[in-house]
């Protein structure tokens, strides 16, 4: 049975990040997951940059609205490699904004929980980049 | 003759791989016909078919704007007057810096020297197939 914090954890996932209803929701379920000082370590492959609470997340979401048409993260594995750590495998779905190109890439997120809040999560483009 | 096509399209693919497509810009121009064909694959939303450098330039730009694409181009296949070429995109957010990936093919056709048409294919298999190779796997 998945743990708590892993079903947490799913319900901002599967979302359109570039739709206004669909990332005003996530959002709302983010602030309910993510502690208010959370740090997100987005992937080494794409920069070395490091998201501080949840005004930084909302500005990235943002940006993906402003780069795609589409961007979702589809989880297809859920695995709680130590207790409070939750690392998701998936691949991204996105549709870039004016070339309306479908582009994909897989990813690893990495997440880290404290007395029910996530305080911590780590991306990657590798799939296998935080197997327990 | 084929070798030659793969020569010319090579000319445009290095440039596009290397420094880029808006560096790969003045080079394609150069390289095509004044009434060069550009085909879209139906699958890409929004696609149509444009024609001319000035109709094909202008949806260059327009479809470039939000990412910050990078070419790799894995194989470049003679086949009469057309080349494949089997080529990997990947696009990366200018405000996010998300990024992914798509394998596709493009295939050019060079009558006398110039460039006169580009078909695109989101899928490479329906590429080879029209131009009548086997599937790779």
């Amino acid at each position: 049975m998945p743990s708590s914090d892993a079903e947490l954890i799913r319900t901002i996932y599967g979302i359109d990040w570039t739709a206004v209803d669909a990332r005003a929701r996530g959002l709302a379920a983010a602030a309910e997951i993510m502690s208010p000082e959370v740090t997100a370590r987005i992937s080494p492959e794409v920069g070395d940059r490091v998201l501080e609470g949840i005004g930084d997340f909302a500005t990235f979401v943002e940006g993906l609205e402003e780069d795609f048409s589409e961007f979702r993260y589809d989880v297809e594995a859920v695995e709680e490699t130590a207790s409070g750590e939750i690392v998701l495998t998936g691949v991204i779905h996105a549709r870039g904004r004016h070339s309306r190109m479908p582009l994909s890439a897989p990813f690893s997120h990495a997440w880290s929980f404290v007395d029910g809040q996530a305080v911590r999560v780590q991306a990657s483009l590798s799939p296998t980049a935080f197997s327990g | 003759m084929s070798q030659e096509n793969v020569e010319l399209v090579r000319r445009v693919t290095d440039v596009m791989d290397v420094e880029g497509f808006e560096a790969a810009f003045p080079v394609f121009l150069e390289a095509a016909h004044s009434d060069v064909e550009w085909r879209e694959d139906p699958a890409w939303p929004d696609s149509a078919t444009y024609r001319g450098v000035e109709q094909v330039g202008q949806v260059i730009r327009d479809r470039m704007d939000t990412l910050d694409f990078d070419q790799t181009t894995e194989d470049l296949i003679p086949v009469d007057d057309k080349v494949v070429a089997l080529v990997r995109w990947r696009g990366r957010g200018k405000a996010s810096g998300a990024q992914g990936e798509i394998s596709i093919a493009i295939v050019w056709t060079v009558r006398e020297r110039a460039i006169t048409k580009l078909e695109f294919f989101l899928d490479r298999a329906a590429a080879l197939e029209a131009v009548g190779l086997p599937r790779r796997d």
